[in-house]
Parts: C-alpha cells; sequence; structure tokens
C-alpha cells in the first residue's frame, strides 16, 4: 500500500485534533471546581462541641429518606468504631484517647477537588458550583471507580439490588438551593457544626485554633487535606484519634492522573508519524534490495 | 530536616542513573548473547530462475512425475490409501522414488508407534543421504512392510511398495488436508515445475530439451539445492550428513 | 474417505461451512471427546453462575465490600485479558512495521487471540458493572473527560473495532466474499497504526487507572510510572501469548495448519523469544527504577518483598534469561516453558495491583468467592471454545478454509 504524503498529514491532523479535544479539560480543574473554591459552601465541625447525640445521624435520614439509625439513644453504639454505608451517609464516632469523651460526625468530605469526580468516567459524580459533591444516578454505570479512588472510603455501593447506586452524602443540595443549611447542620443540637462559605469558616476556624491559649490543636483538617475539603474539622486532640486519615496527604488526588492523562495527545500526535517514518524506511530498504 | 531530605533525594536520583547506566551497559552483551551465531540460511539469496514456458500445452497427466488414482497424497509426498477395518496403507510418492533412487535402507517405525499428521514418520535412505518424510495421517503402526527394502519401493511405490499399515482413527479430519484426482496431478505438476526451476543451475545440460531426469535426483544436486529441496518439498530437515 | 478429498467445484455451502462438511449428525457425534465434554461440564456449572449474578446482584454471587470494590472479574479477565491479549498488535507492528516478515504465519492468529481476548474482558467487565446495560454511556450519554477510565472505555471499544476490522479479511475468505478484501487492503497499514496508538493508550490506561490510589497500593508496587510498566509488560506478554499460543494450536489443531508449519514454527518461536527476552529485560530495569523512585528499597525484605521478587525475579527476569538462552542455542522447548511463565509473571502483576497489594493495609480482607471463580473459569472457557471454532473454519492457522482446499 503507498502511503501518500497527503493521507499522512491528514490522518495526523486528525488524530491531533482527536488528541486536542481530550487534552483541554485535562489541563485544569473544571471551571464548577474552581468557582467552588472561591466561593462555595462548606462545614466546620468543632469537635469540641459535639455531644454525641446523634441527632444529625436521624435528620440526615429523615431528609433523604433513609432507614432510621439504629440504637438510637444507646450510647453502646460508640463501643466500636462505625462507617458509613449505601443506607446510612453520617455516622458519630467516638475518639479514641484519653480524657473527656469526644466525638465527630463522618461523612463525605465534598473534597475542592474530588478524587471521585475526577475518576468518574461519566460524571455521574460531579463538583457543583456551590460546593456540593452531587450524585446523577441517571449517569452512574456501576464501575465503581470512585471507591477506588476516594482516600476516605465515602463512597458505598448498594451490592444487594439488582440495580445498584452508589451512596453518600450530597450535602443537600435542594435544601441549599432554598437557602437552608444541611439537614443535619439544621438539626444539631450543640453548635458543633458550622455552615457558611469555605473561605469563611476557615477564617473561623483559624480564629479558634490559633488565637492565644486556645485548647484545639493547631491543625485545621481539610485546610489543605487531598488539596482541600469542604467539610473540615478542629478539635482538642489529635485528629487521627477521630479516625480521619492522616496520610492523605496535600496534592488533590486528580493531580496523580494528570500527567497521565496529559499524555494522551501526545501519543496520538507523536506515534503516527514515527511508525509511518519506520515502514516508509523499511520499505526504501526493500526498494533498495531489489 | 532540610539537608537529611535533600541527601535522600540525591541518593535516589543517584541510584536511578546508575541503574540506567547499569542498563545501557549490560543491554548490548544481552542482546549478543540472546542472537544466535549461525545465521540461519532462510537468509540466502534466492537462485535465479529458469523461465519456464507457461503456455506451453502438457501432454502427459503429470509431467515428470506419475500420480494414480484411488489414493489421497499428502503435500509431503506420502500417500495413504484405505485398506479396510479403519486402516490405511501408507507410501510415498513417485516423486521421493526420483529423489531417493535406488533406496539403500528405510527406517520404518515399529508397530504400536503412534504416529501424528504432519510429523516425519519414516526416513528413506538412499545414495544421496537419509530423507525422512512425513506422516499422511494420524493414527498408530500396525504393521512395516518387510519388501519395502527389497526393491518393491523402487518398482511399485503405490502398490507393493508400501511402507507402513497404520490404523487410522481420525480419517475423515485428516483427509482435509489430502489431494487426490485432478487436484494431486495438479499438485504433482506444480511440484516437477518448482523442482525444475529449483535445480536447472544444477542440471542445466541434461535437461535442456526437457528430458526427463535420471532416477536418484538428490545425489545429482548439491548441499544447499538438497536442503533446500527437503524443506520446501518434503517439509523437513535434512543436511547431507552421510549415510 | 474418498468423497471428503475430493475436489469440490462448487463453492462450499454455508452449512458445509459451519458443520465443517460433515452432516450434522456427524458432526454432533466428533463433538464427543474427552476434552468437549470438560467444557460442557464448565459451561454448564458456569453459565447458570452467571445468570445468577445478573438475577440476584453482585452481593449476592460475589466477595466484592465497601473497601473492596473491585475484584477478580476486574484483576484477572478485564486487566489480564487485555494484558495477554496484546499479542495482536504487537505482531502486526512487527510484521508491517519492523519488517519481520517470517513471523506472518502466526499474526492471524495472534490479532484472533487479540480480539477475542477484549471481547471476553469486555464481557468480564458486563459481569463486574453494577448496571451493565449502561456500558455504551462513556461513548454516547456522559462523558468524563478528566477521568481515565473515560479514556480506557473510549480506547478499548475502537480498538476492539479495529482488531474486528484486521480479522475481517480471514473471515471474508471464509465466506467467500471478495469485494470488501481489496478495500480491507488499502486500510491495513492505517488500521495497524491505528491499531498501535490505541494500544499504548489503553496499556498504559490500565496501569493510570491505579495511580488514583497511592494510600491504597502498596510503595513496592506504586509509581507514578504504572503506565509505563503496564504497558512495557503488554509488549512482553503479547509476545509470551503468541508462543504459547502457536505451540497449542499446533498441537491441538495440527490438521488445520498448513504442512510447511512444524519448520518454520520453531524459527518464529525463537524470533519471538529474542524479542521478548529484551523487552522482559528492559521492564525488570524499569520496576528497579520504580524503586529506586519511590525509595522503597527496605520493603523488599518484608512479606511483600518477597512476593515482588517472585514476580519481578521470578516471572519476569527469569523468563527474560530463559528466552535468550533459547533463542541463543535454538531451544524450543524452553522458550516455551517461559513463554508459560512469562505469561505467568504479568497475570501476578495485574492481580498484585489490583487485589493483593490494593489495600495491602488491610490484607486478605477479599477473597473471591466460588461464583467469581467459577464466573472467571467460564468466560475463559467460552474464550477458549469461540477460538477453536473459529480456527477450525476460517483460515486462521492455514491459507485452505475448513473443506480443504486453498480459497485463495
Amino acid at each position: 500500500m503507498r502511503i501518500g504524503r497527503r493521507f499522512f498529514l491528514k490522518s495526523c491532523a486528525a488524530l491531533g485534533a482527536a488528541g486536542a479535544v481530550k487534552a483541554l479539560p485535562a489541563a485544569d480543574v473544571t471551571p464548577a471546581e474552581a468557582a467552588a473554591a472561591r466561593d462555595g459552601f462548606g462545614v466546620l465541625v468543632d469537635t469540641t462541641q459535639c455531644i454525641g447525640c446523634r441527632t444529625c445521624e436521624a435528620a440526615c435520614a429523615e431528609a433523604n429518606g433513609l432507614p432510621e439509625p439504629e440504637r438510637m439513644g444507646d450510647d453502646t453504639v460508640f463501643s466500636e468504631h462505625r462507617e458509613t454505608s449505601e443506607r446510612q451517609f453520617t455516622v458519630v464516632n467516638k475518639a479514641k484517647g484519653e480524657g473527656e469523651d469526644r466525638f465527630a460526625k463522618t461523612q463525605c468530605l465534598h473534597c475542592v477537588v474530588p478524587a471521585c469526580a475526577s475518576a468518574c468516567p461519566v460524571k455521574a459524580l460531579d463538583k457543583t458550583e456551590s460546593g456540593p459533591v452531587v450524585y446523577h444516578p441517571d449517569r452512574c454505570i456501576g464501575c465503581r471507580y470512585c471507591m477506588v479512588a476516594c482516600p476516605f472510603g465515602v463512597p458505598k455501593y448498594e451490592y444487594d439490588k439488582t440495580v445498584p447506586y452508589v451512596r453518600k452524602c450530597t450535602m443537600c443540595p435542594a435544601r441549599l438551593a432554598e437557602g437552608k443549611p444541611p439537614a443535619c447542620v439544621e438539626s444539631c443540637p450543640g453548635g458543633a457544626l458550622l455552615f457558611g462559605k469555605r473561605e469563611e469558616l476557615l477564617a473561623e476556624a483559624r480564629k479558634r485554633v490559633y488565637a492565644p491559649g486556645s485548647k484545639y490543636v493547631p491543625h485545621i483538617f481539610g485546610e489543605h487535606e487531598a488539596g482541600g475539603t469542604s467539610w473540615m474539622y478542629i478539635a482538642d486532640r489529635p485528629l487521627c484519634d477521630f479516625g480521619l486519615p492522616a496520610d492523605v496527604g496535600e496534592r488533590s488526588y486528580y493531580e496523580n492522573t494528570r500527567g497521565a492523562l496529559g499524555a494522551v495527545p501526545f501519543v496520538i500526535t507523536l506515534w503516527p508519524p514515527l511508525l509511518m517514518g519506520l515502514y516508509a524506511a523499511r520499505k526504501s530498504e526493500e526498494k533498495d534490495h531489489e | 530536616m532540610d539537608t537529611g531530605m535533600l541527601s535522600s533525594f540525591q541518593v535516589a536520583k543517584a541510584i536511578e542513573y546508575l541503574l540506567a547506566v547499569a542498563f545501557l551497559a549490560s543491554f548490548v552483551p544481552f542482546w549478543r548473547y540472546a542472537t544466535p551465531r549461525a545465521a540461519a540460511p532462510a537468509k540466502a539469496p534466492a537462485p535465479a530462475r529458469v523461465p519456464v514456458p507457461a503456455a506451453a500445452p502438457r501432454r502427459e497427466p503429470a509431467g515428470w512425475f506419475h500420480v494414480p488414482d484411488g489414493l489421497a497424497l499428502h503435500p509431503g509426498h506420502a500417500w495413504a490409501k484405505a485398506a479396510g477395518g479403519g486402516e490405511v496403507l501408507v507410501g510415498a510418492d513417485d516423486f521421493t522414488r526420483a529423489m531417493i533412487g535406488s533406496l539403500s535402507d528405510v527406517d520404518l517405525p515399529a508397530p504400536g508407534t503412534v504416529v501424528r499428521q504432519g510429523d516425519p514418520v519414516f526416513t528413506l535412505r538412499g545414495a544421496a543421504g537419509p530423507l525422512p518424510l512425513v506422516s499422511p495421517v494420524d493414527g498408530m503402526v500396525v504393521a512395516s512392510n518387510p519388501a519395502a527394502r527389497v526393491g518393491a519401493f523402487e518398482s511399485d511405490p503405490y502398490g507393493e511398495g508400501w511402507l507402513l499399515r497404520v490404523h487410522a482413527p481420525r480419517l475423515a479430519r485428516n483427509a482435509r488436508q489430502l489431494l487426490s484426482g485432478s487436484a494431486a496431478r495438479a499438485f504433482m505438476e506444480d511440484a516437477a515445475n518448482r523442482l525444475r526451476a529449483l535445480i536447472a543451475p544444477d542440471l542445466g545440460p541434461a535437461l535442456a530439451d526437457g528430458g526427463v531426469p535420471v532416477a536418484g535426483i538428490a545425489g545429482e544436486v548439491g548441499p544447499e539445492a538438497w536442503h533446500r529441496i527437503a524443506r520446501e518439498f518434503f517439509f523437513v530437515e535434512s543436511d547431507r550428513g552421510g549415510v | 474417505m474418498s468423497e471428503a478429498a475430493q475436489v469440490r467445484a462448487a463453492r462450499p455451502t454455508l452449512v458445509e461451512r459451519l458443520f465443517l462438511g460433515a452432516s450434522a449428525k456427524d458432526y454432533v457425534r466428533s463433538l464427543l471427546t474427552p476434552g468437549d465434554l470438560a467444557i460442557a461440564a464448565i459451561l454448564l456449572v458456569g453459565i447458570p453462575v452467571i445468570v445468577y449474578r445478573f438475577a440476584f446482584g453482585l452481593g449476592a454471587a460475589t466477595h466484592l465490600s465497601q473497601a473492596t470494590p473491585w475484584g477478580l472479574w476486574i484483576g484477572f479477565d478485564m486487566l489480564c485479558g487485555v494484558a495477554l491479549a496484546a499479542g495482536g498488535y504487537t505482531l502486526a507492528a512487527a510484521v508491517t512495521l519492523f519488517g519481520y516478515r517470517e513471523l506472518k504465519p502466526v499474526v492471524r492468529a495472534a490479532i484472533l487471540t487479540g480480539f477475542l481476548g477484549y471481547v471476553f474482558a469486555v464481557i468480564g467487565l458486563l459481569c463486574d458493572l453494577g448496571q451493565p446495560w449502561r456500558i455504551a454511556y462513556p461513548l454516547v450519554y456522559s462523558w468524563g473527560t478528566t477521568s481515565v477510565m473515560f479514556e480506557v472505555g473510549w480506547c478499548v471499544a475502537l480498538y476492539t473495532t479495529v482488531l474486528a476490522v484486521e480479522f475481517l479479511p480471514a473471515f471474508c475468505e471464509w465466506m467467500g466474499w471478495a469485494f470488501p478484501l481489496k478495500l480491507l487492503h488499502r486500510i491495513e497499514i492505517g488500521a495497524i497504526v491505528l491499531g498501535i496508538v490505541l494500544s499504548t493508550l489503553h496499556q498504559s490506561s490500565l496501569g493510570s487507572l491505579f495511580l488514583m490510589a497511592p494510600g491504597k497500593l502498596h510503595p513496592l508496587w506504586y509509581s507514578p510510572y504504572l503506565p509505563v510498566f503496564f504497558f512495557v509488560s503488554s509488549i512482553a506478554a503479547g509476545l509470551a501469548m503468541v508462543i504459547f499460543e502457536s505451540g497449542i494450536s499446533h498441537k491441538l489443531f495440527h490438521d488445520r495448519c498448513d504442512p510447511e508449519r512444524p519448520v518454520d514454527l520453531d524459527r518464529i518461536v525463537l524470533a519471538l523469544a529474542r524479542g521478548a527476552a529484551v523487552v522482559l529485560f528492559a521492564y525488570v530495569f524499569l520496576r528497579l527504577q520504580g524503586l529506586a523512585d519511590g525509595g522503597s528499597w527496605r520493603m523488599l525484605g518484608t512479606g511483600w518483598g518477597a512476593l515482588w521478587l517472585v514476580e519481578v525475579g521470578g516471572l519476569a527476569l527469569v523468563p527474560s534469561l530463559m528466552f535468550a538462552y533459547a533463542s541463543r542455542h535454538g531451544r524450543v522447548r524452553v522458550a516455551r516453558v517461559a513463554s508459560v511463565m512469562a505469561v505467568l509473571g504479568v497475570v501476578m502483576n495485574r492481580l498484585d495491583v489490583s487485589i493483593v497489594a490494593f489495600n495491602w493495609k488491610h490484607p486478605f480482607t477479599y477473597v473471591p468467592s466460588w461464583m467469581e471463580l467459577v464466573g472467571s473459569v467460564t468466560i475463559v472457557t467460552m474464550g477458549i471454545v469461540t477460538f477453536r471454532w473459529i480456527v477450525n473454519r476460517m483460515p486462521v492457522l492455514s491459507r485452505r478454509g475448513a473443506t480443504g482446499i486453498a480459497e485463495r
């Protein structure tokens, strides 16, 4: 087969264009992520104020149509560490360690640049401009890559259903749209949950944590973890006592794959001329031998 | 500590570069080791081809070589003929006879040997050297022909000169590889043409007038050509290492 | 016998093509061999298991959990299936672009292995997806362009199509359709280059998937260069699989092969062994570079380190040396053994990255359920059966169609 120069150039152009299209979104964060980083909402969890009443668990269940949390009012539930599940989007755990009882609520942290949303091949998980990482069940194919990607192990899967979906806290976007805080925040009697713009919450957290003579551990979990999260925690004892992972790093997890994704258009552009060149060189060498 | 971190980074980089250098240094010797010393003879240039008059009408049924009806020919020049009871007689064809000339010995497998179509099964020895042949069928050897050694092969390669009796349970399947009737004759003609083109440089004068070559072609050609004949016509490797 | 061996003046009919020229009764009777009965037993158990999985969900059939969302069907059927199907692009490149003409007899079988490897990897994926009827969504419904999985989906879909196109000439020859052959021949080079580009992308991307999990994948395996490791090892896996498959095909299908194959096949195997030796040699050094880059030398002393040494030392370095030895001394059997070891090494690597060393801080939380094992075995068996069906009919191992006459 003769490789005309025109065919060669046309194929390079076509592939280069295809590569460019694929390259664009991989170059930076999405517009929604950028907007959310500036004015998105978040929640500050001040664990020194949490009394472990678990009203937030009940409010969340009611707001999301989930079954009532088990053993409400029964403190033996704190004897072991609990995880969220496909039927419970938030749980309160007691912190390990000496001293007074401390409790912390766990749920999706709604990262600034979420690993799950970057990982999702159909954008079923998506960071919205207002802050929550929402789930579009109409798009989900059930590949569970979001579960592999999330460093906090948040997304849970409905393995027991024949039409399964991913389930996690969505920060009540419908309520946010009406100007109301998430159900859990509104229900908290102890004032442990503060709702507001992430930037303002950070300022408040810094005020509390770095005030002279403050009892807090000098660290705001979620300020930088995994590139920053919208739900942040402050405490008066080491945050890993609450089950928050210490080894998550300060880069967004999307950064880990950006290099690999960025290489795609280069491969698409470079390989064809290299390979065609090899082919042409070999063909001409064969011609010389005839 | 900053200086501590820096030096461990430097150490990591140093190791990486050392590894890269070590790889480059060992790559060439490794490649040299993996490449076999003796170059394969397949790289030999193609011999000059004697132009064969394509349009000349052929009078004889199969040119130089004869193939009768009623048996099936394997492209490796062994034949098989049904002998009843799920057994076949197996032998070598006229082409092979012309190659070998007078047979000095023949190595036949013992009864009970399992044979497979396409795998070497017996070896004919003539003045030219040993020539293995591949089996036309799958099966088990039931008997071999004692008369083959004493001239039956040269005089009647398709009848009394049969070589093996083989029990062949997969005959219908094996038959897909075999040729008979006009297909076999066409195959033999093609073999004759290819052979002529191949050996013409060695036997030029004898063939100038289209004469039929004497038996024992194998003895008349050079070792290169014999090696090629064994590969291309009989699908075996045979170097002329002596009788 | 004389009937079957007769030259057919007329072209074989479709029924004759399907039943290999035998009557339906004879054909069914020819299927009653011990091997076929074993296959039937596997399918008899396996297909109901797969139906059960679709009827009752993943929770009922698998041991997948919230902590281990990916199991055997992704780790083995998808990742290993794609890696071992790499023979298609490797050999097409070697023959057409790099000019290794002597490998031509095995190209078609390699392409078929590749095509079926991808098809059955996708079938494994269908078993694993929570909503498999939505498998085409990343292509047609919603584009998650920041996702490596998105790129994998597109590349695998496109590449399977390319492989189908590359195999089409064999199919057309079988059906006796001459017209498409001319068209296919003209786009052959373009298809091969496209196939190499796509293969580079998705073989490496399957590794890139795990870049997202630095905390979960053990440091001996995690590296920013995971895509490079996966790509290079896929080349080795492809070459080793072609060596392995050609040996098996020659033994099982020798009545389908061209008669000259016994002599040529050895040379082909040794040439492939040479290539595999070099690629594996480079791969071992790349893995060492990964260790250097991650600074994880000390972990070699742990149990994980022993696993790593088995995978990279025993099943990559050792086969590399064996291939080199086999190539130098013409020892085909050594090459065949080495190919089995190399294939096992790549399989082990994929399983380590996706299952064993994944979530290494909570080891052994995932053990495949018996249904997952049966499902995987069934999918592989279906692939082998399809391979055999096609090879027995179409000109893959030889230039002849099933009815005994050269159809070209």
